[in-house]
């Protein structure tokens, strides 16, 4: 699949241990989303099995949570999910700019729930555009998912 | 319904909100699409006969919330119908969205249900 590949990784976001609250709130924020607007098989699984991740989305959290949430695909994982946003079928036609745009939106609604969820809907977080930063190519911490037969993974890195 | 306004950043919303209409079989002659609030003013001057509007909130160049102001401070867009539809839960902005003229909103992630009630009261 052609898709823009972005090699450093001087963007990507290094994953800390989070609290189990919040870790809790981003996994069934993930899966919210997911089950909700992805029309394709999703599952959460254990961590990585070397796959290359190649294409990242990034949403800022701004005020008294500041933070940064990730998702990132390898090529499977970002083509399955554009196409179950879509809804395409494997046949349709998918250029990768809808398959970057698929992934910085489908970024921007785990951010949104997982603000109302972690710091209620009142609390002082402002989320930023989405965004494509470069990928991690490999994350051992995050939370992932299998979609189709690709992997996604989401991390959330809090400022300190 | 004749013709509708998506107003979003996202290519992937719009169309998933296009293909949502369906699902919903909420009957629209004619979706126009604008990426911001300065080009959905755009769609609204070009085409005065737009029915309803579907607007995000969190955009560049115009946001959501700056778009249902300008509308209102069009004489001839004080009625027109504005939903907005967005990740900000937050009901102090929801609050503020509906102060500033819009009529209603959807939060994402959604369902069709979800948009077919908000849009209900406006598809006669």
């Amino acid at each position: 699949m052609a898709m823009s590949t972005l090699s450093n990784n001087t963007d990507a976001v290094p994953e800390q241990a989070l609290p189990e609250p919040l870790l809790g709130q981003l996994r069934d924020s993930v899966q919210q989303v997911l089950s909700t607007m992805v029309d394709a098989r999703c599952d959460g699984c254990e961590g990585a099995h070397g796959e290359q991740l190649r294409i990242q989305a990034m949403v800022d959290f701004h005020g008294a949570h500041a933070g940064t949430l990730s998702l990132a695909c390898d090529d499977d994982g970002a083509a399955s999910l554009a196409r179950g946003l879509l809804m395409l079928a494997p046949e349709d036609p998918l250029a990768p700019e809808e398959i970057e745009d698929a992934i910085k939106e489908c970024a921007n609604m785990v951010a949104g729930v997982l603000k109302t969820r972690a710091f209620g809907a009142d609390g002082d977080a402002r989320l930023s555009v989405p965004r494509l930063a470069a990928a991690p190519l490999a994350n051992n911490d995050g939370l992932w998912w299998r979609v189709q037969a690709g992997a996604l993974v989401v991390g959330l890195r809090r400022a300190s | 319904m004749n013709k509708l306004l998506i107003v979003d950043d996202s290519s992937t919303m719009r169309k998933i909100i296009m293909r949502v209409l369906r699902q919903a079989e909420i009957s629209v002659d004619n979706i126009l699409e604008a990426g911001n609030g300065v080009e959905g003013m755009q769609q609204l001057l070009s085409n005065p006969d737009i029915a309803l509007v579907l607007s995000d909130v969190n955009m560049p160049e115009m946001n959501g919330l700056d778009f249902v102001k300008e509308i209102r401070k069009s004489h001839t867009k004080e009625k027109l119908p504005v939903i907005m539809v967005t990740t900000e839960s937050g009901q102090g902005l929801l609050a503020n969205a509906l102060e500033e003229g819009a009529n209603g909103y959807v939060c994402k992630p959604f369902t069709p249900e979800t948009i077919r009630s908000a849009l209900e009261p406006y598809c006669g």
